[in-house]
């Protein structure tokens, strides 16, 4: 089931065509993003507007994320992609993972 | 002069770790807004969310930005690369983009040859290769910001 907030519309204000005007909107507003709006969208792509004030839609499924922009009007250049993954625990390096080079080819790989 | 991003506060979910105040409410992460590039088709992708990691040695992106900017991906050598999330082994894929890096007052811009993984709910990582070490990163702890500045043999632009 998609989750998307009532501003978003086809009626959003579009960005700036300075990208340096663009960005200080957005970085002015980023980190000021409310808390709960933001688990709302817990373990799922979203889609945030171009100035950081809102996301328009999300989806456990990228793909199914740009379909409802599509329905929306939304155009895929003007909104800031991200997925959040939130739990209990701290992030402790790598955000998590582990990279390498295989070396020798293992039950579990895939 | 150097490009500075603030960092993103990531809310808590659950107990407030022991090493944050009671009343902490989110963890201060060095997040930042990256554009990757299709350099032959001059499509993008901007991603909200690209950790600066120094403990990283790559650049790793989500599988889906690879494949809506048609990236081409490099010759897979056998056996391969691999990255471990969450207990479990995904294949990556290597290509060659761009990446974007812009504060508001200037832009940088360079390839890079970035690592695409499918791993759910993916993070984006910026690592040191192609990233990191084309610039002299400091972290600030009390202004809860990063500066990053171009190295002298930067290879990309800066406008």
């Amino acid at each position: 089931m998609s989750q998307t907030q009532t501003r978003a519309n086809i009626g959003y204000p579009r960005p700036p065509n300075d990208d340096k005007e663009r960005m200080r909107i957005f970085l002015r507003n980023r980190p000021n993003f409310p808390a709960q709006e933001w688990l709302r969208h817990a373990n799922r792509h979203y889609a945030m507007s171009w100035d950081g004030l809102v996301i328009h839609a999300s989806d456990p499924d990228f793909n199914g994320l740009l379909r409802q922009l599509d329905e929306m009007g939304i155009a895929q250049d003007q909104v800031v992609f991200g997925s959040t993954t939130l739990d209990a625990d701290s992030e402790m390096g790598l955000a998590g993972s582990k990279l390498e080079s295989v070396q020798s080819s293992e039950p579990n790989a895939q | 002069m150097s490009l500075r991003f603030p960092y993103v506060p990531v809310p808590l979910r659950g107990a407030v770790p022991a090493t944050l105040p009671v009343n902490a409410t989110a963890h201060w992460r060095p997040l930042l807004p990256v554009r990757v590039i299709n350099a032959q088709s001059g499509t993008f992708h901007d991603l909200d969310d690209a950790l600066l990691d120094t403990g990283a040695d790559d650049c790793l992106m989500p599988l889906h930005v690879a494949q809506r900017l048609g990236v081409a991906f490099l010759p897979e050598k056998s056996p391969g690369a691999r990255i471990r999330w969450r207990g479990t082994w995904w294949p990556i894929r290597y290509g060659d983009v761009r990446l974007q890096l812009n504060d508001g007052t200037q832009i940088a811009t360079w390839p890079a040859r970035i690592a695409f993984s499918q791993a759910l709910h993916d993070q984006p990582i910026l690592g040191r290769a192609h990233c990191l070490q084309f610039f002299e990163a400091a972290f600030r702890g009390s202004a809860l910001a990063v500066d990053l500045d171009p190295i002298a043999t930067f290879p990309g632009t800066i406008t």
